[in-house]
């Protein structure tokens, strides 16, 4: 790419590039369960990006990232799921219900147990425990991006965290 | 004295461990720690957990974006910051989607006005197919992005079309809208793809954002930041529009909401003005006429609001719908034209489009003193259709009409842990007392019915006939598509002893699938599977050919059972409901009764589905997500399919030494005479296998004022006369004394049961397990009602409100394993913030 001395302000833009391209990509494949989708969400995200004025974000540009990202992904979620077939909506609404205790209590084995247990929780939950501890999102943050209050969003946390202590208690 | 703890189990302990507490907090929640040894344990174990989960989720695996992806972004970072101004130029891809908007029909636009952003954006606005007469929807939608403006000197219709189509609707995020319910649009995605692939129409809120102050352009300027639209525009005809698509047939619909002052451009049907009255005019065929007419119909300056306040309750009425042609596509548009005489154009506000649905009023029962009405007398409800009702109102950001809280049926939602029933018996009986957590002189009294369980093993044979309604409005994701689900969830519990059957009413009626035992499941699933909606209602065919197949085929001994999937009314066909009732209670008699499912909503006749359900001896409930279809037909299928007794009522009698008034908490609908309790031929409510029932009282001690309202206090004398002379039970400690009469599901003559109470004691088994957990049904009965009151804003909530709900129902969640509880809990954190 060619330097014609305007680098300089779309710097900030690539430097969100590379430190959240891989996260985000990563949280859009979750909600759209496919990782062309994924990578295209996560594309349209940066393209607004540079639509954006970087004062108008001030500052804020993680949690704009998120949010936006999130919007799109439950946009195409909800259109990939109306356009399939009707089994296979079944399937993306069951997902949103608990496996049945057995399948979880299948592996018993500690790798990958605990991502296993996340797995197993309700949607909402899930989502708000990986922003905080995968995407290191602040509980206000997460509350902007789910658009939840942030009391919400603790509980939310804390019974996560409750239920997957609790099943590996119970596996033990 | 003891010091402050905190428990164990408070969220806060979470968001301590985490770091997430500001320090005033921090502190308080350290200093409540040092008392509390268990929680102190509680957070470590939670950190523990936290860097377990930190360092697993680290492991995942990352995608990244490919080459090309990437190289795009770069280009268009570097290309932002060198373009001085948006070109006027139209991107090609938008001129194409024009052309498909100006002919398809259908069209939604929403204008508005996007504050606070740096530069003005334009977006092409999707359209949706408005095939769905039978509902009432607003549309918004996030639509694309264009950094070009329009350019709309031309003056034809078509670019006033193509004016139209331009709006902004961004919060900056992406999010257009404070609901949830947001259709989205693949920016890559034209307009008329969108068409072709949309097929459903959201309900939802419409927001317009209050423009920042409004200064005149002249045409063919940029508009700069923090400028209207709507100035811009406005010098170029167009203005503000929100169409939404009205039912055809319905007698009573409106509107409520905020509206921009101007006048509307319509396409021949009625069309409303300002807010000021409907006009229904044609399409104006040129610009001419359209400018003609915006004049004469623009209000003058002088009736324009001015602030948003004004414009809140605006009210539209319509007229008689039903005399319109059925073929007829009903558009509704408001819009705004920017006159330059005017300085306000837009207003903030939202519509909630309550459209047709039908809730029967509910007159709330008042205390009575047991000296006066001593009985009190009911029919039991296992209906929980007002609670997924309740919810798909609040999880679309909307609080529900308060007509739709009916509260028997948000308590019933749930499963208690009242005993089963002994053997032989059909359902068990536990009541309990405790104290009244929003009145703290009163007491309440819970009663619970417990129905006897059928392991799926051991279920009789059914004789099912599905009777669906297939018209056009049935063809929302969250109609048919969802029947079509339930049906599949049954078809797979079914077995070679189990018949079903397929009926459709609408445009020709018929049978899909002529009864069939439930070993042929592939040619089952693949009728269901191709089922289609479309054409209009015509019930009456329907119903009797679904009543006919399922005599046809009657199982002694088996459950045999109609069972009707609408989104709305149940237009029979026939000369009145009166006869559509008699029938069907007529039939319910011949032991073929009636289950009815409504799904969807703008159309949903509440008030109807449920009578029907009544008459004809089933229940009745609301599917609202596929979840809720999964219990019903799935989970809880043996208390869909099987009733194990019915026409059962309960009697209690108060002792008016021991209780001074008393208060029966929902079942207005199904209060009954005192009498009636005795007469058999007086029909009541069935309880299917496992069901739950619960009643709930508020009771005034002897000796207390009730400090509820409507005592019914009389002028002249302390009580009404005569009154019969307390007899010497009287004297004891009972409280009162339950009676039930229930029949056999095939019984003609009903079994009648009584129950005394002692508070204190409860006649059932005192050595039932966990009295810890019957005081969690209890607790959450509790939270339960009081959330209905709050949602009916009944005059007896007392103390009531949210945070006592959400007290109350944190502490009683227990093991909650459908997860049905704490969607409750969400449920009212939801209410909280629509309406605090």
């Amino acid at each position: 790419m060619s330097d014609n001395g305007l680098n300089g302000d779309a710097s900030w833009i690539r430097s969100a590039l590379d430190r959240h391209e891989g996260p985000l990509t990563r949280y859009a494949q979750r909600i759209t369960g496919d990782s062309e989708r994924a990578r295209d969400v996560v594309q349209e995200t940066f393209l607004r990006l540079c639509r954006e004025e970087r004062n108008n974000l001030d500052g804020r540009v993680v949690e704009w990232l998120y949010t936006v990202c999130r919007n799109k992904a439950v946009d195409v979620r909800r259109k990939e799921s109306r356009m399939t077939t009707l089994a296979d909506v079944k399937l993306d609404e069951s997902a949103d219900r608990d496996p049945p205790p057995a399948e979880v209590a299948e592996e018993r084995d500690s790798t990958g147990q605990v991502l296993r247990l996340l797995g197993s929780l309700p949607n909402r939950e899930q989502e708000a425990i990986r922003l905080k501890f995968q995407h290191s999102l602040s509980y206000r943050e997460i509350a902007r991006v789910m658009d939840l209050s942030a009391s919400n969003v603790g509980f939310l946390i804390h019974r996560g965290l409750k239920r997957i202590r609790q099943q590996i208690h119970d596996a033990d | 004295m003891s010091e402050p703890t905190i428990q164990p189990d408070d969220p806060r302990l979470t968001a301590y461990a985490l770091g997430e507490l500001d320090e005033a907090e921090r502190l308080e929640v350290e200093q409540l720690l040092e008392h509390s040894p268990d929680s102190q344990t509680e957070v470590a174990a939670i950190r523990q957990t936290a860097e377990l989960l930190g360092a697993e989720l680290a492991g995942e695996p990352i995608t990244t974006l490919t080459a090309d992806q990437r190289a795009a972004i770069e280009q268009a970072a570097a290309r932002s910051h060198q373009a001085p101004k948006p070109s006027r130029r139209w991107p090609r891809r938008l001129v194409i989607a024009i052309a498909g908007l100006t002919t398809v029909a259908a069209g939604l636009f929403a204008l508005v006005h996007f504050q606070g952003s740096a530069s003005v954006r334009y977006f092409g606005s999707s359209a949706k197919q408005f095939e769905d007469p039978g509902s009432v929807y607003v549309l918004r939608d996030e639509v694309q992005y264009y950094d070009e403006a329009p350019d709309a000197q031309s003056g034809t219709v078509e670019d006033l079309e193509r004016l139209r189509a331009f709006s902004y609707v961004d919060d900056g995020v992406g999010r257009t809208m404070p609901s949830q319910q947001l259709a989205g649009l693949d920016d890559a995605l034209s307009v008329s793809e969108v068409l072709a692939q949309e097929q459903r129409l959201l309900n939802g809120r419409h927001s317009i954002v209050p423009p920042a102050p409004i200064q005149e352009h002249a045409p063919g300027s940029d508009a700069e930041s923090g400028e209207s639209v709507s100035s811009l525009l406005g010098s170029r005809l167009a203005g503000a529009q929100v169409e939404w698509a009205l039912p055809q047939r319905r007698t009573r619909s409106y509107a409520r909401g905020s509206v921009a002052a101007g006048t509307v451009v319509d396409d021949g049907v009625p069309t409303m003005v300002a807010g000021r009255g409907i006009s229904t005019t044609p399409r104006p065929q040129t610009t001419e006429e359209l400018e003609r007419r915006q004049v004469t119909n623009a209000p003058p300056a002088t009736r324009a609001p001015k602030d948003a306040e004004s414009w809140q309750n605006l009210e539209l009425h319509l007229p008689n719908l039903d005399s319109w042609p059925e073929t007829t596509e009903i558009r509704l548009s408001v819009s705004g034209v920017v006159n330059p005489n005017l300085d306000v154009a837009f207003q903030q506000g939202s519509f909630d489009i309550v459209g047709t649905e039908a809730y029967n009023p509910i007159v709330e029962n008042d205390f009575l003193s047991p000296q006066q009405q001593p009985l009190s007398t009911f029919s039991i409800d296992v209906d929980t259709g007002a609670y997924s009702n309740v919810r798909r109102f609040l999880t679309q950001g909307q609080m529900p009409p308060p007509n739709a809280v009916r509260i028997e049926e948000l308590i019933n939602y749930f499963g208690y842990d009242d005993p089963a029933p002994d053997d032989g018996q059909p359902f068990s009986v536990r009541m309990e007392t405790g104290a009244c957590p929003w009145q703290p002189k009163h007491q309440l009294l819970r009663v619970g019915l417990k129905g006897k369980a059928i392991p799926r093993e051991e279920r009789p044979p059914s004789n099912l006939v599905f009777l669906l309604d297939v018209s056009g409005s049935m063809r929302d994701a969250t109609k048919l598509p969802l029947v079509k689900m339930a049906m599949e969830l049954l078809v797979s519990e079914m077995t070679e002893d189990d018949r079903i059957a397929i009926v459709t009413y609408a445009g020709n009626a018929g049978l899909a699938l002529d009864s069939m035992s439930g070993a042929h499941r592939d040619e089952i699933l693949s009728t269901i599977g191709n089922l289609q909606a479309g054409g209009s209602t015509n019930g009456e065919a329907g119903i009797r050919l679904a009543y006919d197949k399922a005599v046809e085929h009657f199982i002694e001994d088996g459950a045999n059972r109609v069972i009707l999937c609408t989104d709305g009314d149940f237009n029979v066909g026939m000369s009145d409901d009166n006869a559509l009732v008699a029938m069907i209670k007529q039939k319910a008699r011949s032991g073929v009764f009636l289950s009815v499912f409504g799904f969807g909503m703008g159309n949903l006749k509440d008030g109807k589905l449920e009578q029907l359900a009544d008459k004809g001896n089933g229940q009745y409930g609301y599917i609202d997500n596929f979840r809720e279809a999964r219990k019903v037909f799935f989970e809880e299928l043996t208390g869909t399919l099987y009733t194990i007794a019915k026409d059962v009522k309960i009697q209690i009698e108060f002792n008016p030494s021991q209780v001074g008034a008393y208060r029966l908490i929902g079942y207005e609908n199904r209060v009954m005479a005192a009498q009636d309790f005795h007469d058999d031929t007086k029909d009541a409510g069935e309880i299917g296998a496992g069901h739950s029932v619960t009643a709930l009282y508020e009771i005034v001690p002897a000796g207390q004022a009730a400090s509820g309202k409507g005592q019914g206090g009389l002028k002249y004398q302390q009580v009404a006369s005569p009154q019969p002379a307390p007899a010497d039970e009287a004297a004891s400690d009972e409280w009162l004394t339950l009676s039930l009469r229930y029949k056999q599901p095939d019984g003609k003559q009903s079994v009648l049961k009584k129950y005394p109470l002692e508070p204190g004691s409860t006649p059932a088994d005192e050595a039932s397990p966990g009295r810890q957990q019957r005081s969690r049904d209890y607790h959450w009965t509790a939270a339960v009602a009081a959330f209905g009151m709050i949602l009916r804003n009944s005059a007896h909530r007392g103390q009531a409100d949210y945070d006592m709900v959400l007290e109350l129902a944190t502490g009683s969640l227990g093991s909650d394993a459908t997860g049905d509880r704490q969607e409750f809990v969400d449920l009212v954190r939801a209410a909280q913030s629509i309406r605090p």
